[in-house]
């Protein structure tokens, strides 16, 4: 029997969370999750930040991976690949920052 | 407050990286000077590592009060279309830090000078590098006298040099 190379992928939950927040990217579906977007004086995206509940059990480096694997499905390589800071927060956590107010 | 409330209570900032740098390259120092190599070593490293995720960060328009978690997921995200072989190893990996300042720089079209980024290049990528990974934490390990030696004095190159790598 062929011995075969075995490489666990990202968990089900990361790939779904990365689909979900690529769906809303491309057409905004519900109220969450929010996603707001900020660019330099040149129109330059350069920060994302999404507001979702579902970031609850998601640690912080992890939600800013699924963010950038959800840019990478919707926007342009120019696009993407200029962002610099991308932050999930919960909902809780962003009226704490002021986001949206 | 318990220790592990007041760190998850916010997100951590590149202020805060700034300062625990130097207070692990203080305790590497207390620890070198009682012979307690191996744990020197682990913190001089962890101490290069920040220095560099510092310059990293600055040099691409972060401030002092910006999160550093949100800054990971584009460096992956970057890193995976310009060096698919360098791997972060968590976010820890020096090599990883040290590529990833010089090409953003270059492809920003504002390079490391030449002699910066030999010395960047010397210093972290040829010997940090080889002497230092995060498992250390995790390892018996026997560190002489002298590797310890050169560690810090790689390390103390990187602490009085990393304002120059980002500005």
């Amino acid at each position: 029997m062929p011995v075969r190379e075995y490489k666990p992928g990202r968990t089900a939950q990361y790939d779904e969370l990365v689909r979900e927040l690529a769906a809303e990217w491309a057409q905004s579906r519900g109220s969450e999750p929010v996603i707001y977007e900020e660019r330099d004086r040149q129109g330059k995206l350069m920060h994302v930040y999404v507001v979702w509940s579902r970031w609850h059990d998601v640690d912080r480096a992890q939600r800013s991976e699924i963010i950038m694997d959800a840019a990478q499905k919707r926007l342009p390589e120019s696009e993407w690949l200029n962002i610099t800071i991308a932050m999930g927060l919960e909902p809780d956590e962003a009226r704490h920052l002021g986001l949206g107010q | 407050m318990a220790m592990r409330q007041q760190i998850l209570s916010s997100p951590e900032t590149l202020s805060d990286l700034a300062w625990a740098a130097e207070q692990r390259f203080a305790d590497a120092q207390n620890l070198l000077d009682g012979a307690r190599f191996t744990g020197a070593v682990y913190f001089l490293g962890l101490s290069v590592e920040i220095w560099l995720k510092l310059a990293c960060f600055r040099f691409l328009g972060a401030t002092l009060a910006s999160p550093v978690h949100a800054q990971l997921g584009p460096a992956r995200a970057w890193m995976r279309v310009h060096a698919p072989m360098t791997g972060h190893e968590s976010y820890h990996s020096l090599l990883f830090w040290t590529e990833y300042l010089i090409r953003r720089r270059l492809a920003s079209a504002r390079p490391l000078s030449t002699n910066l980024a030999g010395e960047l290049r010397h210093h972290v990528a040829n010997r940090l590098f080889a002497d230092w990974l995060i498992d250390l934490r995790y390892r018996f390990a026997s560190v002489s006298e002298g590797l310890a030696t050169r560690v810090y004095n790689d390390a103390l190159w990187v602490r009085h040099s990393w304002p120059s790598l980002w500005r």
